[in-house]
């Protein structure tokens, strides 16, 4: 007797094929930054989606503000779970009530992090450092602190952000370096004030720090992310990344809010997973950043410019937010005018 | 008659789709613009008319709009002329560096100005190397720089409207003119200058409407000093959620644009009708 074989084999390539749909059934859809920042978030939100047997897919944001405008935009009905992005954005976000509270008693994981990084709409995650950079082969002197960005031997040389760069950290560390703070800005503006005679260009963006000092526009960006320089960097480099001693120093925290309540649950899971140590130093490996829990490590890359924890300056960024408009006029009439 | 009709109107639903997209996004602009929390309904206009450094991005926007227009037009008209008098493989060949022109990612082409006419690009190695400069000439970085990348964008918008309308004036024309003694330049003004007009007046709206929204050229190639309306639209709107300021500004710049393309037009139709 012939066996017909056909039926049951489609029938159960069907349940094969879907095995991994029912499998699978939770979604998270983290937002994140492209390049090197998805490859981050990557490694992290991969090991969490086989810890846990869930799909998680990922949305890129061109930049952290736009990041934020999408998850104003779909406020009302939300498609992005987390948000990776800046403390100083989410407090914004949190201000306009697009995140989804923290429940700490929910997430006996988030105790892994020194408690000052968890706050009741997200949770900083790794420390972003900021500094200058300059080209050994086109500066004609060795710069070591803030006030050389000042030296008229770097007369059209330099290139420094805009005054929304970053968050406005860029004016944050003009002052703090001059002994002012977010509440003090005036030594700052009169520091930007003695540096500007040296600014060829500025920028916006982070990605063209690096491009206006890597094609030789500039021989030295005056304010920049040491994670995108990292990899320039180490012995035979021209390129020099300096966080000058003796000033406080000013970073900025990557972070991740829950954007959607429909997904909550899951969402609180990933900020506990991604506050363990392996998942904090699996992210820093790729991104050059330095973890907010003492049990992870640094990448070698960035060990020599790990600063002294009390040295790290915590802004206050409901100031900052609420100034940064006024201070961007000044910075367009004074500084970003010829 | 019926498929006629139900095809005329399949043709035009698109357009009307289209049309009601563009009104409802300009009227919630409008609107958003006009929403002034705790103060009056022109209160953001007031902001934006009343503050130097708000006005200066209408200024310069117009300004580099002009310069641009003027410079892609001449460079445009130029190469529209060469191209009704080549042969067919040239022509071919004009065309597909224009559209490859057209079709290339923006950003790419922005920075391979940069790296041609940057402080340490290859026209200022080369003056540098030949003794011509002592240093660096500013090529980029201001309205120079802006202007030329928004020409090179904005060539492709140029010439093909003029191309459009020279290629269907009749050679004869032009020989006629020639058989009467006409010189060359004479023909040129007064017969095919006035006749390609339609086609220059289509130049000058895109070219002059496309400058004046431009984005990623003047905050790439103006080095921060040259930043026209669409950057300050983007950065109150999404570095500071300002949309009503935001808006307000394009609305203004959207509203000027409008007059000064109305007034040409109407100056343009005057002259084609007394050509």
């Amino acid at each position: 007797m012939r066996t017909n074989y056909s039926i049951p084999a489609v029938l159960a390539t069907i349940v094969i094929g879907m095995m991994p749909a029912f499998a699978a059934a939770e979604t998270l859809v983290i937002q994140t930054w492209s390049g090197v920042w998805e490859t981050g978030a990557r490694a992290v939100g991969d090991s969490f989606a086989k810890k846990y047997n869930v799909e998680v897919k990922y949305e890129l944001q061109q930049n952290t503000r736009l990041g934020i405008a999408k998850l104003r935009a779909q406020a009302a009905s939300p498609t992005i779970d987390i948000a990776f992005s800046t403390n100083d954005a989410l407090e914004q976000a949190a201000s306009e009530n697009l995140l989804v509270p923290v429940d700490l008693k929910a997430a006996p994981g988030l105790s892994a992090l020194p408690q000052k990084f968890v706050h009741k709409n997200y949770v900083e995650v790794m420390n972003i450092l900021f500094g200058f950079v300059y080209r050994k082969d086109m500066a004609a002197f060795e710069l070591t602190k803030w006030e050389d960005l000042a030296d008229p031997r770097l007369k059209g040389k330099l290139g420094v952000p805009t005054a929304q760069f970053a968050g406005g950290r860029w004016l944050i560390m003009a002052a703090l370096a001059n002994g002012g703070s977010e509440n003090n800005i005036e030594p700052g503006f009169a520091f930007l004030k003695r540096i500007k005679p040296n600014v060829l260009s500025f920028y916006s963006t982070d990605g063209e720090s690096v491009k206006v000092i890597q094609s030789g526009e500039v021989a030295v960006a005056g304010f920049g992310i040491l994670s995108d320089f990292a990899k320039l960097l180490g012995s035979g480099s021209p390129y020099r990344f300096v966080i000058p001693d003796g000033s406080p120093v000013l970073t900025s925290v990557v972070s991740v809010g829950m954007a959607n309540p429909r997904n909550a649950a899951l969402s609180l899971k990933f900020l506990e997973h991604i506050a363990q140590p392996e998942a904090q130093a699996a992210y820093c490996a790729v991104i050059n950043c330095t973890p907010v829990n003492p049990k992870a490590s640094p990448p070698d890359a960035i060990k020599d410019f790990r600063p002294a924890p009390e040295r790290i300056y915590a802004a206050d960024f409901s100031t900052i937010n609420k100034k940064l408009p006024e201070w961007d006029e000044w910075y367009k009439k004074e500084i970003q005018a010829r | 008659m019926r498929s006629l009709t139900t095809g005329r109107a399949a043709l035009i639903a698109p357009a009307v789709a289209l049309l009601a997209l563009l009104l409802l996004a300009l009227s919630s602009l409008i609107a958003a613009s006009v929403v002034v929390p705790g103060g009056p309904w022109y209160g953001h206009y007031r902001k934006f008319f009343g503050d130097d450094l708000y006005v200066a991005y209408i200024y310069r926007s117009f300004r580099v709009a002009a310069y641009t227009t003027v410079c892609a037009l001449v460079i445009g008209y130029a190469t529209a002329y060469v191209m009704t008098r080549v042969s067919m493989l040239t022509r071919r060949l004009i065309v597909i560096v224009l559209i490859l022109q057209f079709f290339s990612v923006s950003v790419t082409r922005i920075y391979s100005i940069i790296l041609l006419l940057g402080n340490n690009g290859v026209v200022n190695r080369t003056l540098l190397g030949i003794g011509a400069i002592d240093a660096p000439v500013r090529l980029i970085y201001n309205e120079l720089g802006v202007v030329i990348g928004l020409v090179n964008a904005a060539l492709p918008f140029a010439v093909f409207p003029i191309y459009s309308v020279l290629e269907r004036i009749p050679i004869s024309l032009r020989e006629a003119a020639h058989t009467l003694g006409a010189q060359r330049t004479r023909t040129f003004w007064q017969i095919l200058f006035p006749l390609s007009l339609p086609g220059v007046g289509a130049s000058v709206v895109i070219v002059f409407l496309y400058s004046l929204g431009a984005f990623a050229t003047p905050l790439l190639l103006g080095g921060g000093f040259v930043d026209l309306i669409s950057v300050f639209s983007y950065e109150q709107a999404i570095n500071f959620s300002n949309y009503g300021f935001a808006a307000a500004g394009a609305i203004a710049s959207s509203a000027l644009g409008l007059a000064a393309v109305y007034g040409f037009t109407a100056l343009l139709e005057r002259q084609v009708r007394t050509a």
